[in-house]
C-alpha cells in the first residue's frame, strides 16, 4: 500500500468514526437543546438544531404546580436504598459462593439466571402481593423488588472478583486475628474496590432508569421519574419542552456517573464475556 | 497447633456456620421476592382472574389452551422474534465493524469509548419519546437527513411498516455500543503472534480475520449475543413510550401484550398464562447460554 493510499484510508477511518459518533450524540443533544428551545422551534421545518433563543422556562414550567420535585426524590431515594442493599447483600453472597463454593457450580448459575428472568412474569404477582402487604405505592416495595433483580448480577459479577483475589489474603489476614468477616471488611473488599464501584454503579443506573415495575407498583406517592415522563405522552402529549426538562433530569446523574466511573464501567461490563 | 478432635469438631462447625450466613441474605430475599412470587404467578395461571371476580376462580389448563387460539399473542410472539433477529444482527455487524475500525486506532479512542457508553445509560423511557420527536414526518430529525439525501421519508410511527423498523432502529442506537465494546475488548486482548506469524505466511486481512480473530472472539461473541437477545425479548419500555404498541398492534411485542392483557384488559390468569410463555422462551435462551458457558469461557 503506497503512503497515499494508507494517508486516505486514515481519512475514511475517522469521517466514519465521526459520522458514527455524531449518530450517537444526536439524540442526547436534541433532548438537551430542545429544553432549551422556545415552543414554536420544537417543531418546525427544517428542524432547528441550533436555536436562536435560550429559555429555562420548560424547567421553570417543569416544577412548577407538578410533583417533578417528589418524583425525583424517589427515584433517588428508591436508587440509593437498591444500591446499597443489593451490593452490600450481594457482595456477601458472592464472597461465599468464590471461597466456599456452597451449591456449586449450580447455585452460582441458578442465581444467574434469575437476571435473566423477564420482568413481565413478575408484574402480575407483585401487583397482587403489593395490594396484600399494604406495601402498594410506597417506595419500600420498589426498592424490595429491584433489589431482589440486582442481587443475582451483582452476586455474579463480585463472585468473578473475589475469585482473583488470592485466598492466601484472607487466611494471613485470619492468622493475624481477623474472624472471616473482620477479613473480608478490612481486607477482601478495599481490594475489590473496581468490582465494588462498578456493581454500584450499574445497580444505580438500573433501579434509576427502570420503568415496568415502576409503573405498575405506583400511582400518586412513589412515583418515580420514568414513571412521570412516560405519563407525557398520554396525558400532556404536547408539552415536548417540558418533557425535555425532564428528560434532561434522567440523563445527566447518569451521564455525569458514567463519565466520571468510566473505566469501572467498561472493566465490569465486559468482566462476564472475558477472563 | 495440635487439637483435640472436640475441638477440631467445634471449629468445623462454626465454619460451617459462617459459610451459610453470608449467603443466606442473599438466599431469603431472592426467595421471597423471586421464588414465591414466581409461584403465585404459576398458580395464578390455572385460574381466571378479571375484574368484578372477589377471588380467582380455578378453571385447570384453560388458560393454556387459549393461548394456541390467541391470535393477537401468536402475532405478538412473530413480531418478538423478528424485531429481535433484525436488531441482533444489525447491532452484531454494526458493532464488530466499529470495533474492527477503533482496534486500529491509537489516539482518541477513550474518547470514542466515552462518548459511545452513553446511549445504554440513557432511560429507555427517554430513548422512546427522543425518538418519537425525531421521527416526526415532516418536522423530524430523521426525515430532514433522509429528504437532505435525497430520499423520501417515510410516515415511521404512523405507518404499520415503519413503525417496527422505527423500533429496531432506536434499540441499535442504544445497544450497538454494547457489542462494540465487548468485541474491542477482546479484539485489544487477543494476542499478537498469531497475526504476526500469518503475515509473514502471505495472509490477507480477511484470512487474517477469518482463521484467527473470529474463531479467538467467538465466545464472547456469543455469550454478548445471547444476552441481547434476551434484553430485546423482554424489551419493554421503548414500545410504551415510542408507539404505545401501534398504530394498532404493529408493534406489540411479547411483554407490551402481556402488560395489556394484564392490566388494560384486566385478564390476570390469563395474562399470568401469556407472561410464562415469554418466561419460557428466555428459558430456552438460557439455557443454550449456559451451556456454551462453562466449555466457551473459563470461570
Amino acid at each position: 500500500m503506497t503512503r497515499g493510499e494508507k494517508h486516505i484510508n486514515k481519512i475514511i477511518l475517522y469521517v466514519t468514526l465521526a459520522i458514527i459518533m455524531l449518530i450517537f450524540i444526536m439524540p442526547i443533544y436534541w433532548v438537551f437543546v430542545t429544553s432549551l428551545k422556545i415552543p414554536k422551534e420544537y417543531f418546525s421545518s427544517p428542524p432547528v438544531y441550533l436555536p436562536s433563543e435560550i429559555t429555562f422556562s420548560s424547567y421553570i414550567k417543569l416544577f412548577q404546580g407538578s410533583q417533578t420535585l417528589h418524583h425525583l426524590l424517589n427515584s433517588l431515594i428508591v436508587a440509593l436504598i437498591t444500591t446499597a442493599a443489593s451490593v452490600g447483600i450481594g457482595s456477601l453472597g458472592a464472597y461465599s459462593l468464590a471461597r466456599f463454593k456452597i451449591g456449586g457450580k449450580y447455585l452460582a448459575f441458578a442465581i444467574l439466571g434469575i437476571y435473566m428472568f423477564p420482568p413481565v412474569t413478575f408484574i402480575l404477582p407483585f401487583f397482587i402481593l403489593a395490594q396484600k402487604l399494604h406495601l402498594y405505592d410506597t417506595r419500600l416495595i420498589l426498592a424490595i423488588v429491584y433489589t431482589g433483580f440486582f442481587l443475582s448480577f451483582v452476586v455474579w459479577i463480585m463472585r468473578g472478583f473475589f475469585y482473583e483475589i488470592p485466598k492466601e489474603l484472607d487466611e494471613a489476614a485470619m492468622i493475624d486475628g481477623c474472624s472471616r468477616i473482620g477479613a473480608f471488611l478490612k481486607v477482601i473488599l478495599p481490594l475489590a474496590k473496581p468490582g465494588l464501584v462498578a456493581t454500584s454503579l450499574i445497580c444505580f443506573m438500573f433501579s434509576w432508569n427502570e420503568f415496568l415495575f415502576a409503573l405498575i407498583l405506583t400511582s400518586t406517592n412513589a412515583k418515580t421519574l420514568p414513571v412521570e415522563l412516560g405519563g407525557f405522552i398520554t396525558d400532556k402529549a404536547l408539552l415536548w419542552g417540558q418533557m425535555c426538562a425532564g428528560g434532561s433530569f434522567a440523563i445527566i446523574p447518569i451521564l455525569v456517573l458514567i463519565l466520571f466511573l468510566q473505566k469501572y464501567l467498561v472493566r465490569g461490563l465486559t468482566f462476564g464475556a472475558i477472563k | 497447633m495440635n487439637l483435640t478432635p472436640v475441638k477440631e469438631k467445634i471449629i468445623s462447625k462454626q465454619k460451617r456456620y459462617i459459610h451459610i450466613l453470608f449467603i443466606a441474605p442473599t438466599l431469603i430475599a431472592i426467595f421471597l421476592i423471586i421464588i414465591y412470587p414466581l409461584f403465585y404467578s404459576f398458580l395464578l395461571t390455572f385460574h381466571k382472574f378479571t375484574i368484578g371476580m372477589d377471588s380467582p376462580r380455578y378453571i385447570g389448563l384453560r388458560n393454556y389452551v387459549s393461548l394456541f387460539s390467541d391470535t393477537r399473542l401468536l402475532h405478538s410472539l412473530y413480531l418478538g422474534i423478528v424485531f429481535t433477529c433484525i436488531a441482533l444482527v444489525l447491532e452484531f455487524l454494526i458493532g464488530l465493524g466499529s470495533a474492527l475500525l477503533v482496534d486500529k486506532m491509537i489516539r482518541g479512542r477513550s474518547i470514542i469509548i466515552s462518548i459511545l457508553i452513553i446511549p445504554m445509560g440513557v432511560m429507555p423511557v427517554v430513548v422512546g419519546l427522543v425518538w418519537r420527536m425525531l421521527y416526526h414526518p415532516n418536522y423530524g430529525v430523521v426525515n430532514h437527513v433522509l429528504t437532505t439525501l435525497g430520499f423520501e421519508g417515510p410516515q415511521w410511527l404512523a405507518s404499520t411498516r415503519w413503525a417496527l423498523p422505527a423500533l429496531i432502529l432506536s434499540d441499535i442506537w442504544q445497544w450497538t455500543p454494547l457489542i462494540f465494546l465487548v468485541i474491542l475488548a477482546g479484539l485489544q486482548s487477543l494476542p499478537k503472534e498469531p497475526f504476526e506469524a500469518a503475515k509473514i505466511d502471505g495472509a490477507s486481512s480477511w484470512q487474517m480475520f477469518h482463521q484467527i480473530c473470529f474463531p479467538l472472539l467467538r465466545p464472547m461473541i456469543l455469550v454478548v449475543l445471547l444476552l441481547r437477545a434476551m434484553d430485546l425479548i423482554k424489551e419493554f419500555d421503548k414500545v410504551y413510550t415510542l408507539t404505545g404498541g401501534g398504530p394498532g398492534s404493529a408493534t406489540e411485542i411479547m411483554s407490551y401484550y402481556v402488560y395489556r392483557v394484564g392490566f388494560k384488559y384486566f385478564k390476570i390468569g390469563y395474562g399470568a398464562t401469556c407472561s410464562f410463555l415469554v418466561l419460557f422462551l428466555i428459558a430456552v435462551l438460557s439455557f443454550i447460554l449456559i451451556k456454551i458457558l462453562p466449555s466457551e469461557v473459563e470461570l
